[in-house]
């Protein structure tokens, strides 16, 4: 049974305080992107509601992050079996067929929308923002994509310098020159949770431009700190191979 | 103001030793512990991110069982003396209906700290063993929680003194919660639906803003949750609004 309509309205006059400050309080809510902005990917839009309903944004774009990490860790093949094998075989002397760069990269149509949903979630998330416009730019070879991507994070969260210093490096991408793009990356770099892969990419440019000392200063704090263990396989190959080189 | 806060404080102990010894405590707790551990798998999964996903996890796991656990607690808590008939044994003592119903909110309170104390406790130990240790964010986080679990207990007394069932007022508490985490949005959809200044305008504003206090969403952001000195007249503000609301519909309640 409803109380008295006396009762109330005399309780809730308690509550005038509370609506006083409601306006007041309003400025201090976390700068997260509007919730009108979350663009749905895979279906995803009950998970999209529960995590602002729950105040759980951070961790759903953990969790996308993961997916996004585990689609592009997936081989996305492009050819057909047939090709697939012809490539493959050995010839008689041993050698196989030049297939050129970018052979069986995948091409990883949804990697743009899930890499920009975990960005509408958390654009704070620097760590995933720097892995998917490294692997944009500089793995799958689509920059004006890797920019798209900087450029909306930059939107999102403008303060965030290391969006910026990768965008600088991503915009000289085409230069021939590449102690430019190791002079923007450098500080992203030395970032303790900046992505392995963007680390082994500023590695190896870093060798091209004739930098070895800053190569294998990035190879070693591979070799000793990723947790990816090809990475920190390959880092200690190089690391020999320069070595050797410098004797 | 001692024959007010004296009874109340007897009331908020004993309740909260009876929250503590309760079974459902004890399950909130070892579900939390459980899933808590469980967040390992994830951090593996989110490879050289694992300090930022175990961290999530866990803030947002023990926020979500102090929810469960506060909803439930403030929603049974005076329906449940009622049903056993116990609040006849309280109020044939000299124990006003206002330190009774603050006692109670009290117990509540006290019980959401020592749940959120506890899983807190597991979380780190579980951080510290993965080599990340737990930093002032982290603690600010788990104590911005607090005050949101505080507020949406509160509501929920309010809401259980006028409403038919205990599951009821747990249904509306979660819906709360839920509209809460996006107050102004709900605002602006009510206006536009009932226009400017209707009676469903009125009540989206009865929402508390719950974003205020969400700074586990945004831990790498700088002032990115209310200051304290506005989180705390804010949520005192929810406090006692719900208690005086409450109390003014348990004053004439006839048992």
């Amino acid at each position: 049974m409803l109380p008295p309509a006396k009762d109330l309205a005399a309780g809730l006059l308690f509550f005038l305080p509370a609506l006083a400050l409601n306006p007041l309080a309003a400025p201090y809510r976390p700068p997260l992107p509007p919730v009108g902005e979350i663009e749905e990917v895979r279906r995803g839009a009950a998970e999209d509601a529960a995590a602002v309903s729950f105040g759980a944004r951070r961790l759903f774009a953990d969790l996308w992050f993961i997916r996004l990490m585990q689609y592009y860790g997936t081989r996305e093949s492009v050819h057909d079996e047939r090709a697939r094998e012809h490539h493959a075989h050995h010839h008689a002397d041993g050698s196989v067929c030049h297939h050129g760069a970018g052979w069986e990269k995948g091409l990883y149509p949804e990697f743009v929308p899930l890499s920009l949903h975990v960005l509408h979630l958390d654009p704070y998330f620097h760590s995933a923002v720097l892995y998917s416009a490294a692997s944009l730019a500089y793995n799958l070879d689509r920059p004006a994509e890797a920019r798209k991507v900087l450029e909306l994070a930059i939107e999102r969260a403008p303060r965030e310098w290391r969006y910026h210093s990768l965008l600088a490096a991503v915009g000289y991408s085409g230069e021939t020159d590449p102690a430019e793009i190791v002079r923007l990356l450098l500080p992203v770099v030395r970032q303790p949770d900046c992505p392995t892969m963007l680390k082994n990419q500023t590695a190896f440019l870093s060798k091209r431009a004739g930098d070895y000392a800053t190569a294998a200063g990035i190879y070693r704090d591979i070799a000793e700190n990723a947790p990816e263990r090809e990475y920190a396989e390959r880092a200690r190959r190089e690391l020999e191979k320069l070595e050797t080189e410098a004797r | 103001m001692k024959a007010f806060f004296s009874p109340a404080l007897r009331v908020a102990s004993h309740s909260l030793r009876l929250h503590l010894r309760d079974r459902f405590f004890g399950l909130f707790l070892l579900f939390s512990l459980l899933l808590i551990y469980s967040s390992l798998l994830v951090g593996v999964m989110a490879v050289y991110q694992e300090r930022r996903a175990l961290v999530d996890f866990g803030l947002a796991l023990m926020e979500l069982m102090g929810l469960a656990f506060c909803v439930y607690a403030s929603a049974t808590a005076v329906s449940s003396e009622v049903e056993t008939k116990t609040i006849y044994l309280v109020f044939s003592r000299p124990v006003p209906r206002h330190s009774y119903l603050l006692g109670k909110m009290l117990a509540v309170f006290g019980a959401a700290a020592v749940l959120l104390a506890a899983t807190a406790l597991m979380h780190s130990s579980l951080l510290l063993l993965r080599g990340h240790a737990p930093d002032g964010p982290y603690f600010a986080a788990l104590a911005y929680s607090w005050l949101k679990l505080t507020i949406i207990s509160s509501l929920v007394f309010t809401v259980s003194m006028f409403s038919t069932s205990s599951l009821s007022s747990m249904v509306i508490g979660f819906i709360l919660w839920m509209l809460g985490h996006f107050a102004p949005e709900t605002v602006l959809m009510a206006a536009q639906a009932a226009g400017e200044g209707s009676l469903l305008e009125l009540l989206a504003r009865l929402i508390p803003n719950f974003q205020l206090f969400n700074f586990k969403d945004a831990l790498d952001v700088r002032g990115a949750a209310a200051p304290p000195l506005a989180a705390l007249p804010y949520a005192a503000a929810w406090w006692t609004g719900s208690y005086g609301f409450a109390w003014a519909l348990l004053r004439r309640k006839e048992f």
